[in-house]
């Protein structure tokens, strides 16, 4: 026998067994979004699937790049110019 | 006071709430700061002249990014410089070719680029090749993915925010991934 009760086996077999296409769409969540159901599956698919251990690596590399980008843009301010330019039109109608 | 003049009053005020943040926005998907600032002032105009149909059902700023992100599409449009060019129905079509009839990969070769650099994340090319990819994506993933990032909010707020079941956004958010990793790839996988 290798070690595995056969219970063990039932309980996590169907865990072993998502599709990467479930898989995948668990990866592309937030971890804080992620059920403990989620979490097992992708622990225990993750141990057979390379192609989707890889796709967790480049969902996160684009979460990063993404939030860079939009971030490093959010410093960018509206000069105060502009501002009362856009007033006095709004009251040009 | 006039309800004309309350309006103004009220958008006068988002000016100064807002306009830093549509700025922004605008300079994210433009990189042109004229350019910005101009398509921010049609978004304040424009809000003033449909002022009724804002129903306080959402947030004024999520109505102006709204009206913001439509002037941008419009403008690139007009100039046929960047478009939009995969709309969600190809989105969803492209996303789904990328798994077999029992949903596995179809593509399992590994593309080296992506676990090459230590900290690809902060090569300005690779940002400036994703970010082409991400503003091609359908509209509404577009919007649903810049609020996702840019604000930092819940998803929650903002499946709420865009009227969005929290289901779809996660689909929304998967597929645009799928798609963003799929665009980079054609362009990196050299």
């Amino acid at each position: 026998m290798c070690g595995i009760k056969m219970e063990h086996l039932k309980k996590y077999l169907p865990l072993l067994l998502f599709s990467c296409k479930r898989v995948s769409e668990i990866i592309s969540k937030d971890d804080e979004h992620l059920s403990f159901k989620e979490k097992a599956i992708l622990v225990y698919h993750g141990t057979l699937c390379q192609t989707c251990q890889h796709y967790k690596v480049q969902s996160a590399i684009l979460d990063q790049t993404i939030a860079r980008s939009l971030q490093n843009n959010a410093t960018n301010k509206l000069s105060e110019a502009k501002k009362t330019v856009i007033i006095q039109q709004l009251k040009k109608g | 006071m006039q309800i004309s003049e309350v309006k103004i009053k009220t958008i006068e005020t988002w000016v100064h709430q807002y306009g830093d943040a549509l700025f922004s926005w605008a300079i994210s998907k433009t990189k042109n700061k004229e350019l910005s600032e101009d398509l921010v002032q049609d978004t304040f105009i424009a809000a003033l002249k449909s002022f009724e149909s804002f129903e306080n059902r959402s947030q004024p700023k999520t109505w102006l990014i709204s009206i913001l992100n439509n002037k941008i599409i419009d403008h690139f449009r007009k100039e046929k410089t960047r478009s939009f060019l995969v709309t969600e129905k190809k989105g969803v079509a492209i996303s789904d070719l990328m798994y077999n009839e029992n949903s596995f990969w179809v593509d399992n070769d590994i593309i080296p680029f992506w676990e090459q650099e230590k900290e690809l994340h902060k090569n300005l090319q690779f940002e400036t090749d994703v970010m082409n990819c991400f503003n091609q994506l359908p509209e509404k993933w577009n919007l649903a993915l810049t609020y996702k990032y840019f604000t930092n909010k819940k998803a929650d707020e903002i499946c709420k925010e865009l009227n969005i079941s929290t289901t779809n956004y996660w689909q929304i958010i998967h597929r645009s991934k799928l798609l963003l990793k799929k665009c980079v790839e054609s362009k990196w996988n050299i």
